[in-house]
């Protein structure tokens, strides 16, 4: 989809006063420091840019880095929310663009197994919680870990950030073998970051397609890739995404189109209504 | 006198070398200075085996932590390659536990330092008594501490944190006089395997984050994240690498040396 049909699209979507259907996306890896939270933070810069509203669920706090990445620093985490001290409003963060980053606690509580107070406490904050969201993106924690498995679940897509490394594609094949054979998904889409070429990137993606063709039952999507750009480390360092940093930096570019890819996905078509449907099939199951 | 190179080839003079300490002139330095061990005096067995002792003698304390008798650092930086290269050859797995006492300065602060002291020796020796035979648990710093579990893979490391963690905070710690005080601990886990290999910096370095992250999550408890190529079989892995396999292969051939 050209650039010009989906801004036109926003628009319309935004004019229209309709309850907006947000996209949920979880973006996973299985191996720590493959850049995923990096990826995270550009592709929310740049769909804000493009006037969607986004919300980051960081399910990867204290190890990802997102606060690092956009310079904020979460005071509370939803523990907070469930000790009753905070309601859901004061834990979120404010990033760059409007974007909303709401820190979770990845490893203390397991959100598969939330106790019915705990559940009740979300839904009544849930009420409170600002509806009107484009896009929600789930930075989940390295590893295989139930909250791991679970953020990966409620999401609508699920896409796998893959480097050439070895072990990183020997994890990013993991975490698709076990949430396809233990969780019944099967439609992946596959980022491939710090490649030197298109050529290494289609390698990854050609590698574990043609693995998984053989002893998986899913289907993996290329959807493109990260080059090794200075400007992105450089971004790292001045705690700002490279997105708004070096407009004109290579990597901008690719997280440019990649947010028209993100947008143009279509929706999942069951009627969800808004926001709070995210937390309702976390919290309901 | 006992000759340089034999010395030089006694087990002990290893760590010696390790260290990049002189050992055997050390020792003829002692010697000479007229201080053996005054327990060793009128035992059979001559100079060469008094000097054994010596070195024996000399080897521990240089290993040992003062304070609660465990190994130090300098013990633990030794093992925990040897450890790592050892699981390497075996193709086992080697885990390390990185323990920390939870709000340690305010023991010393609010009981003083031998406060602190006593529940440092009496945090290790609970730590001791859990483990196996063949586990090194050592002193890596202040009030932290690092267990390394020889053939033990993440999730057994997992159980063996966790009971380590209770046995700490079951009990009160008596610190002083009338100062019976909760302590706890926060354990970071991880592993070197065939399927995730770390060197020991490395290793080192990721328990520490796990152990940081438990920090963070509130302390009293083990934290890890479990490496998930366990889930790739070994058929699926020789797929994913064909490729690679088959390209060093084609370079060995070329090797006119083989």
């Amino acid at each position: 989809m050209s650039q010009i049909q989906s801004l036109e699209e926003g628009i319309t979507e935004d004019r229209g006063g309709a309850v907006r259907i947000p996209k949920v996306i979880a973006v996973t890896s299985g191996k720590g420091g493959v850049g995923k939270t990096n990826i995270v933070a550009n592709l929310a810069v740049s769909l804000a840019g493009r006037g969607k509203k986004v919300v980051i669920l960081d399910a990867d706090l204290g190890l990802g880095n997102l606060d690092v990445l956009f310079g904020v620093i979460p005071k509370y985490t939803l523990e907070h929310v469930f000790l009753g001290e905070k309601k859901l409003t004061e834990i979120m963060v404010q990033g760059p663009r409007g974007i909303q980053i709401l820190p979770t606690s990845s490893g203390s509580e397991d959100m598969a197994q939330l106790s019915a107070e705990h559940k009740l406490i979300l839904l009544t904050e849930l009420d409170h919680l600002e509806k009107e969201v484009d896009v929600f993106l789930i930075d989940t924690a390295a590893g295989i870990s139930s909250n791991v498995l679970y953020f990966n679940t409620v999401a609508q897509e699920i896409v796998v950030i893959v480097t050439p490394e070895p072990t990183s594609v020997s994890d990013a094949y993991a975490i698709m073998k076990v949430l396809s054979q233990r969780h019944g998904e099967k439609r992946f889409k596959l980022l491939v970051n710090m490649a030197r070429s298109t050529r290494e990137a289609m390698n990854v993606y050609r590698k574990l397609s043609l693995v998984s063709d053989q002893f998986l039952d899913i289907a993996i999507d290329y959807i493109g890739f990260v080059p090794q750009d200075d400007y992105l480390r450089m971004a790292v360092f001045e705690q700002r995404a490279v997105v708004e940093l070096y407009p004109m930096a290579k990597s901008t570019q690719v997280f440019g189109e990649l947010a028209e890819k993100v947008m143009a996905w279509p929706i999942d078509p069951v009627p969800k209504g808004n926001v709070q449907f995210l937390w309702k099939r976390m919290l309901e199951g | 006198m006992m000759s340089d190179s034999k010395i030089r080839n006694s087990p002990e003079n290893h760590t010696a070398y390790a260290l990049g300490v002189n050992l055997s002139e050390a020792i003829r330095l002692i010697c000479h200075a007229g201080y053996p061990d005054p327990r060793l005096e009128g035992e059979s067995g001559g100079e060469g085996q008094l000097l054994q002792r010596v070195i024996d003698g000399l080897c521990t304390l240089s290993m040992q932590d003062g304070l609660t008798g465990l190994s130090n650092l300098r013990y633990f930086q030794i093992a925990i390659k040897q450890e790592i290269h050892r699981a390497e050859r075996d193709g086992t797995t080697c885990a390390l536990l990185m323990i920390d006492i939870d709000h340690f300065k305010s023991i010393n602060d609010t009981y003083g330092h031998p406060a602190g002291d006593a529940a440092l020796i009496i945090i290790a020796e609970r730590l001791k008594m859990g483990l196996r035979p063949g586990d090194t648990i050592s002193r890596y710093g202040g009030e932290e501490f690092a267990i390394i579990l020889p053939n033990c893979p993440l999730k057994y490391a997992l159980q063996v944190a966790e009971r380590l963690r209770l046995s700490v905070s079951e009990e009160k710690v008596s610190v002083a006089e009338q100062s019976l005080i909760s302590i706890t601990v926060s354990i970071g886990a991880a592993e070197s395997s065939v399927s995730s290999p770390l060197d020991s910096e490395g290793l080192i370095k990721l328990a520490d984050e796990y152990l940081y992250k438990a920090k963070t999550l509130g302390r009293n408890r083990s934290y890890s994240v479990a490496p998930i190529t366990s889930a790739v079989s070994e058929l699926e892995k020789s797929a994913l690498f064909n490729q690679n396999n088959q390209t060093k292969r084609k370079k060995r051939k070329k090797d006119p040396s083989l």
